[in-house]
């Protein structure tokens, strides 16, 4: 599903130039839950910013289902670190927002999003703003979403 | 969450208290000052001519009709320098190019002197309420088309990104992120610069004017009538008062979302 060949990623130019990225392989397969795991500063969130299409590649290769990744798209979710709900949007409109962008209707996408909403213990609190939730929380609708 | 009873309790304990303290204290001190003399009526009229200006005025008739010609003013000659700044602030925020061919201008417009562009108005819009319009225009929509265009910028690029990867094209980026993302720092632009339209009122009514608070103040400033200056003056301000308070009730209304203070 993802592949990633001796991909790299460098930052800066000249004498200020940092490798964030050096060579890297990956591969993740259909279904497979994969982890990144290192020390501060290693370059686990350009590596993870670049499968989502956020950061450019300086050299090497990353696919996701034989497609070159080229920008940010729907077939890559991704929960950023600091959660970075709406914070105008209430939880169920936050969860709904993919299928909004999708030009679903407000009953399919308010009934899928309610599933969700379910999934992770959050039902009754539909209606609340993320300035209301608690860290936790914040993290699981963003999940969610 | 505070109950709706500790809320009233702190309203009248807390910060406006302290505000109406201060009023009085500037009361006081202006009272004390003028009534014993220390400062000569000619530069400080007491508080009771003050008031007896604001009767005068309304038995001319002109009390209301005159605070009525300058908001609307006011209003006019603002609305259109916010109908003119939300659509070319967001242009400037969302485009380099924009950016690059507006931006220079209306920094460098920001500081023309605005008393010195009056004599302009009159040439190109007349002496109605066209030019009026236009002078509280001009002190207002260069700063404020920048500002909207920072208020856009200042959208977390976060939040861009996460309607990026949920698959937003651009335009729904506009419409869903950067339109309300944007809300509480426009709504705060806007705020602040009808603080600023009123300042303009003056020089509105500087010339060709028959009417309105700044008319007034300018023939009382030809007759040394000190008092119906200072009538004049605390009305604009309490009126300038109203709309920072509408303000910020409207922010509270329109943006419930917001963790900023500043629409308190």
């Amino acid at each position: 599903m993802l592949n990633i060949t001796n991909l790299s990623k460098t930052f800066g130019d000249g004498a200020n130039t940092v490798t964030a990225v050096d060579h890297v392989d990956m591969h993740v397969g259909k279904g497979e839950l994969a982890v990144v795991v290192g020390p501060s500063g290693c370059g686990k969130s350009t590596l993870l910013n670049i499968v989502a299409g956020l950061e450019t590649k300086t050299s090497g290769d990353a696919r996701i289902m034989g497609r070159d990744i080229q920008g940010p798209g729907a077939d890559r979710g991704m929960v950023f670190q600091s959660y970075t709900l709406f914070p105008w949007l209430t939880v169920q409109k936050n969860v709904e927002f993919g299928l909004r962008i999708k030009n679903m209707q407000a009953k399919e996408r308010a009934d899928i999003a309610q599933q969700y909403i379910r999934l992770v213990g959050l039902e009754g609190r539909e209606k609340a703003l993320p300035k209301e939730l608690s860290g936790g929380m914040k993290q699981r609708v963003a999940r969610q979403r | 969450m505070t109950t709706p009873r500790i809320h009233l309790v702190r309203r009248v304990t807390g910060p406006a208290a302290l505000s109406l303290l201060s009023f009085g204290t500037i009361l006081a001190l202006w009272t004390g000052l003028s009534w014993s003399g220390a400062v000569k009526p000619l530069f400080l009229p007491r508080p009771e001519a003050v008031l007896t200006a604001f009767v005068t005025m309304h038995r001319e008739g002109i009390l209301w009709s005159y605070t009525w010609d300058s908001t609307y003013r006011v209003m006019v000659g603002w609305s259109l320098a916010v109908a003119a700044a939300l659509p070319l602030g967001v242009l400037i925020a969302s485009s380099k190019k924009a950016e690059a061919i507006l931006s220079p201008v209306f920094e460098f417009s920001r500081y023309l002197p605005v008393v010195a562009l009056v004599p302009l108005t009159l040439l190109y819009f007349g002496i109605g309420d066209g030019q009026k319009f236009m002078v509280i225009f001009l002190g207002t929509f260069f700063q404020l088309v920048l500002m909207v265009a920072d208020s856009v910028a200042n959208v977390p690029r976060d939040l861009v990104r996460a309607a990026a990867t949920l698959g937003a094209s651009p335009w729904q980026t506009y419409r869903l992120v950067l339109i309300p993302g944007s809300l509480p720092g426009v709504m705060d632009n806007l705020r602040i610069t009808i603080g600023w339209a009123w300042t303009y009122l003056v020089v509105a009514e500087l010339i060709a004017a028959n009417s309105g608070l700044g008319y007034m103040i300018l023939r009382a400033q030809r007759f040394l009538a000190i008092d119906r200056i200072f009538a004049g003056l605390i009305l604009i301000g309490l009126l300038g008062l109203g709309t920072d308070y509408l303000f910020k009730w409207l922010t509270r209304v329109i943006v419930p979302w917001s963790e900023k203070k500043a629409g308190r």
